[in-house]
């Protein structure tokens, strides 16, 4: 079943290791999604692992416990996490009282589980331990959470497991690592030190694509350690281009596999950005309308860049559309650049603003017609041209059907509001490397997919170069970027190209945790 | 498109290390001849244990130490590939060069993030000639060989039991002795065996690992060595 609310919609899988199988043992991991219950449209997932070892003798009520009481704790926190100044404050208090709280409850919850059902001699035989003497011990898992608002991603995490950001092109694990978390043993619930082990993330805007929770039995499954990548991709496309709920119908039979491989319990929370999978789904076969600016003329005061307004984007072959926002109109004439605006059938060809002054043409195309026209303030995209989303926000507009387009211009102000797509099976780009499959990466600051190819943008943000997306062969350029990488807002500066790595964690806690207590996974 | 997510999947490596004392010792009433036969007829009941539990894929590796030490295996061998060709002897016990020799091959890139920890069987007859104390530190600092399933077996009355003991640290296990052939051929099936299925068992040692029961202890007390 799918759970919804606001921006987010998730669903979950868990499935019994081959491994617990062969030993009788239950499944020992839990994983739960709750609905926020106050104004604020919210998820809660939690994703729990009750260590394996003998000694954990209901480490399977323990996760269970542990699943419902952080959902339910997260749940009634999440309007005033909502209401905090900033992300540094958000942080310390998922790090604070909301983990204290949790930690606390479920400590409660499993004492009164020990004193509704005492340990029975069969458990105590089983655990080759007496039991009573740190009861919570026989309850020990791991907890992963994921706090889900309409502008940020609370990530929580004690113990091992993994949580799977998936933005645009980019996969990360921006919860950051434990070095104590070594073969097999874990920080855990049950342990004194659990508030101190515990290590959280803030993810805010650009809010990822699709997020995903899993006990460790997924990850130690894939043979490739880079298993995140692909998985994480792979997920994402599939939600886009089946929906979250025929992902939902085959999650168990996929996790069954990794259960199977690795032997270990294996356990999933898919959460998907609705309007990600919205937009995927929704968005028109080319081509599609750009709106046109109005108003904003060009000020026709010193020498300047053209600079784009509100565009929206066409994405053709995935067919994804974004919106580009629009800055002001600090305009003037280095670039005098005929485009046109497809819309619907009818193709119009704009001359976009000039300056009033004597600044030369610098465009490749001089102006046909009409003249300048001062209500028109945005770029208009002649025949052909699209407006392609980059994976670092950039956008290029340039023929996405040629595999060397005649020409790749790229405006310095224009702004996505949207993401690139992802690339499709079999690629990744992780590191500033464009990988296909096996091969060895191509260096890139920026890449994106259309139809039939894959673009990526040089190192240096100089030139495009297209590949085949099927068979990842280099089919066109490199093709230089023209555009107004200079000078904006009159400063004579270069331009910043958008960082490339939209996703960059933003300030995680590396305070080292102390004292490693092991407790067996 | 039904295609699984992911890439390809596969059992997590359990690699399974065989240090083996070669010193000149080890040449006397036929020792040498008796612990290359116990571990040729170990491998087809550890080939069972890889068997049921293929979620592990059992490797082996193997040190000879004597005057220094060398890789008698250095590739991670599956064990129904393994064909054991015998040790050999001569030279002193340098049980610190086979820990240092040992001890890398706990991290990446040679042990897999995802691996199992590893098992490791050590086998002397004797006490060791060189300072093996920091390197035995050296070893337990590595996080994998602080959970590594550790066991071993002592031949004879010479062998130095302490030293052995504390090679395997405070797990339940203790060390294992053996004082004939027939005696060194259940010491090495079990410890052997017992070794890898604990390592398969996707928890550490520390909380897993129980003592031998009386069959498998019953053996015969002749004392050759």
């Amino acid at each position: 079943v799918t759970t919804t609310a606001g921006r987010w919609a998730a669903v979950t899988a868990s499935v019994r290791g081959a491994s617990h199988e062969r030993n009788g043992k239950p499944n020992q991991d839990a994983v739960r999604v709750v609905q926020s219950k106050g104004p604020t449209p919210g998820l809660v997932a939690a994703v729990c692992d009750g260590h394996g070892g003998d000694r954990y003798v209901r480490s399977d009520v323990g996760s269970r416990l542990g699943v419902e009481v952080a959902c339910e704790v997260a749940r009634r926190a999440l309007d005033q996490l909502v209401a905090l100044p900033d992300q540094a404050t958000l942080e310390s208090q998922l790090r604070g009282p909301l983990t204290e709280t949790i930690v606390q409850r479920w400590r409660e919850r499993v004492l009164d589980d020990v004193r509704a059902r005492p340990f029975t001699d069969e458990e105590r035989s089983r655990a080759k331990s007496p039991l009573d003497g740190d009861p919570l011990i026989s309850y020990g898992c791991t907890l992963l959470l994921a706090v889900l608002t309409p502008s940020w991603v609370g990530l929580l995490q004690i113990g091992d497991g993994d949580v799977t950001v998936v933005r645009g092109s980019t996969v990360e694990s921006p919860v950051p690592d434990d070095d104590r978390l070594v073969g097999g043993e874990t920080t855990s619930l049950c342990l004194p030190t659990a508030v101190t082990d515990v290590r959280v993330h803030v993810v805010s805007e650009p809010l990822p694509d699709t997020l995903i929770l899993t006990t460790d039995g997924y990850a130690n499954s894939f043979a490739d350690p880079n298993w995140r990548t692909h998985a994480g991709i792979d997920l994402r496309d599939q939600i886009h281009r089946t929906g979250l709920d025929a992902v939902e119908t085959r999650l168990p039979a996929w996790l069954a596999d990794s259960a199977s491989a690795g032997g270990d319990d294996v356990s999933m929370a898919l959460i998907q950005r609705v309007d990600a999978a919205r937009s995927a789904a929704t968005a028109p076969a080319r081509p599609a309308a750009l709106p046109v600016a109005t108003g904003g003329a060009a000020s026709g005061i010193g020498r300047g860049v053209l600079v784009a307004s509100l565009i929206a984007v066409l994405l053709i072959g995935t067919g994804i559309g974004w919106l580009i926002g629009r800055q002001s109109d600090t305009t003037t004439a280095a670039a005098t650049t005929t485009i046109a605006t497809t819309i619907g059938a009818t193709t119009t060809t704009t001359t976009l603003p000039t300056s009033t002054t004597a600044a030369p043409p610098a465009s490749t195309d001089p102006p046909t017609s009409p003249p300048p026209t001062p209500t028109t303030a945005a770029p208009v995209l002649a025949s052909g041209e699209h407006a392609i989303v980059f994976s670092d926000g950039r956008v290029l507009i340039f023929d996405p059907d040629q595999a060397r387009p005649g020409r790749v211009l790229q405006y310095s102000q224009v702004i996505a509001s949207g993401e690139a797509p992802g690339l499709g099976d079999g690629w990744t780009f992780v590191d500033g490397g464009l990988v296909f499959r096996n091969r060895p990466p191509v260096p890139a600051s920026a890449v994106s997919r259309t139809a039939t190819f894959v673009w990526a943008v040089s190192g240096d943000g100089a030139n495009l170069t297209s590949y085949d997306a099927e068979t990842g062969k280099q089919v066109g350029g490199p093709v230089t970027i023209e555009g107004d990488l200079t000078a904006v807002g009159g400063t004579g500066q270069p331009d910043s190209i958008p960082d490339t790595t939209p996703a960059t964690p933003v300030a995680t806690d590396g305070t080292p945790n102390q004292a490693i207590s092991t407790t067996g996974g | 498109m039904t295609e699984r997510p992911g890439s390809t999947l596969a059992a997590r490596p359990l690699h399974f290390f065989i240090v083996a004392d070669c010193s000149g010792s080890m040449a006397a009433d036929g020792k040498m001849q008796a612990l290359n036969n116990a571990i040729r007829e170990t491998l087809p009941h550890l080939v069972d244990v890889a068997n049921q539990n293929p979620h592990a894929a059992l490797l082996v590796r193997s040190i000879a130490f004597s005057s220094g030490a060398r890789w008698h295996i250095e590739q991670p061998t599956r064990v129904d590939q393994l064909e054991w060709q015998n040790l050999s002897t001569g030279g002193y016990t340098d049980l610190g060069a086979a820990l240092d020799l040992l001890a890398p091959q706990l991290t990446a890139p040679f042990m897999e993030e995802r691996a199992l920890p590893p098992a490791i069987l050590l086998i002397s007859d004797g006490m060791p000639t060189d300072d093996y104390k920091p390197a035995l530190g050296r070893f337990l600092d590595e996080p994998m060989g602080r959970v590594a399933v550790r066991m071993a077996v002592g031949i004879g009355r010479d062998a130095d039991l302490e030293v052995l003991e504390r090679f395997i640290g405070s797990s339940s296990e203790s060390v294992l002795t053996a004082n004939n052939p027939e005696q060194l051929v259940r010491m090495i099936r079990w410890a052997s065996t017992h070794a890898s299925r604990v390592a398969s068992n996707l928890v550490p040692l520390s909380h897993s690992v129980g003592p031998m029961t009386g069959d498998e202890i019953s053996t015969p007390e002749e004392l050759i060595w």
